[in-house]
């Protein structure tokens, strides 16, 4: 996994390169690579299914015009996930403003309870739990921090405020209280 | 179990899985890739970007088929309804706030249409094909569009 994200790494490092310098075709890589990770992040921040779309690519669009100041892979991930946070923020404003609170709407959206079915392996289903049983901020930061490549750790992980110590990020509250949790779940725990 | 410990093995290895548990659970669109594409395509610098407002239920009039759209930008606001034909095509009614007569294109996969809107702010295009679109606002200058909306299913 750690060299197949070195790898990706490297390719990102040539596609921000080669859109930096004006080729279109290089964005529309950068666009497949990290559209998974946006979507995480827009969906971590708790926008339904056809808003985190819009934020997603509304994440994109600022992009285009914010590529001139990035200058590296790290970065630019970084960059993009504080920008999809941004503008997931700014749609739970304004839905708050505009919608009354009583027209909840009815667009499918995959709750935690819903999405249990669809994990059919046992053991997946206890780590599953246990992920959702993690305070709503450490859910957020798993997700994202998962979606992330490993060289790209520690500036995304500085954008999201997960702990870093002297050589890189640091297991943190989060992943502590999982792996503790984990270990005392005999179901989880036995060979 | 420390807090303050470099990531180690079990760490990526859990954080794996858990990236795995929420490609099952909640997968990505399948064309949320394809639309990000199509809103990029243009590779237009536009000065604002206009978000889609959320979508009015318009239940009452939902016999006639039509839909509103908003999209919000600090100095502009574009409004379209989108009215079924007959034979599968789309008349588009767009509104500009605050009114002006700006040329407005209408991007399509398929390629783009062009308009201006009148004094009153007023434009349309009376007959598309559904699909993908994306509006572009032009004002100061003739080719870099002033405001961009994300690309939406028309």
């Amino acid at each position: 996994m750690t060299s197949t994200g070195t790898e990706r790494q490297a390719h990102l490092a040539g596609l921000l390169e080669r859109a930096r310098a004006g080729e279109a075709g290089a964005l529309d890589g950068i666009v497949r690579e990290l559209t998974p990770l946006l979507w995480h992040v827009t969906r971590a921040q708790g926008l339904d299914t056809a808003d985190a779309a819009d934020a997603v690519q509304t994440t994109w669009l600022e992009l285009l015009r914010a590529l001139h100041e990035i200058r590296s892979p790290h970065a630019l991930t970084a960059w993009l996930v504080t920008a999809a946070k941004r503008e997931s923020w700014r749609v739970q404003r304004q839905r708050r403003q505009t919608v009354p609170a009583d027209t909840d709407d009815d667009r499918p959206d995959p709750r935690p309870e819903a999405a249990e079915h669809l994990i059919a392996d046992e053991r997946r289903r206890i780590l599953w739990n246990h992920v959702q049983a993690l305070p709503a901020r450490c859910r957020e930061l798993l997700r994202v921090v998962a979606m992330v490549d490993r060289p790209d750790y520690s500036q995304v992980a500085a954008a999201l405020g997960m702990p870093h110590g002297s050589i890189g990020p640091t297991r943190g509250r989060c992943l502590t209280k999982l792996r503790d949790a984990l270990l005392a779940d005999p179901r989880w725990s036995k060979p | 179990m420390s807090e303050s410990q470099p990531l180690d093995a079990a760490d990526f290895d859990l954080l794996d899985q858990i990236r795995d548990l929420h490609e099952t659970a909640d997968p990505m669109p399948a064309d949320l890739v394809e639309r990000s594409l199509f809103a990029l395509a243009s590779r237009q610098l536009a000065a604002e970007i206009a978000r889609l407002q959320a979508q009015q239920p318009v239940a009452a009039r939902s016999t006639e088929h039509t839909r509103t759209l908003t999209f919000e930008a600090h100095s502009l606001t574009i409004m379209i309804t989108l009215t079924e034909t007959g034979g599968g095509r789309l008349r588009v009614d767009g509104w500009l706030a605050p009114a002006a007569p700006l040329r407005i294109e209408l991007r399509r996969a398929t390629g783009s249409q062009t308009t201006t809107a009148d004094q009153a702010g007023r434009f349309a295009f009376p007959e598309i094909e559904p699909g993908l679109g994306q509006l572009l606002v032009f004002r100061d200058h003739p080719h870099e569009p002033w405001i961009v909306t994300p690309a939406v299913a028309l």
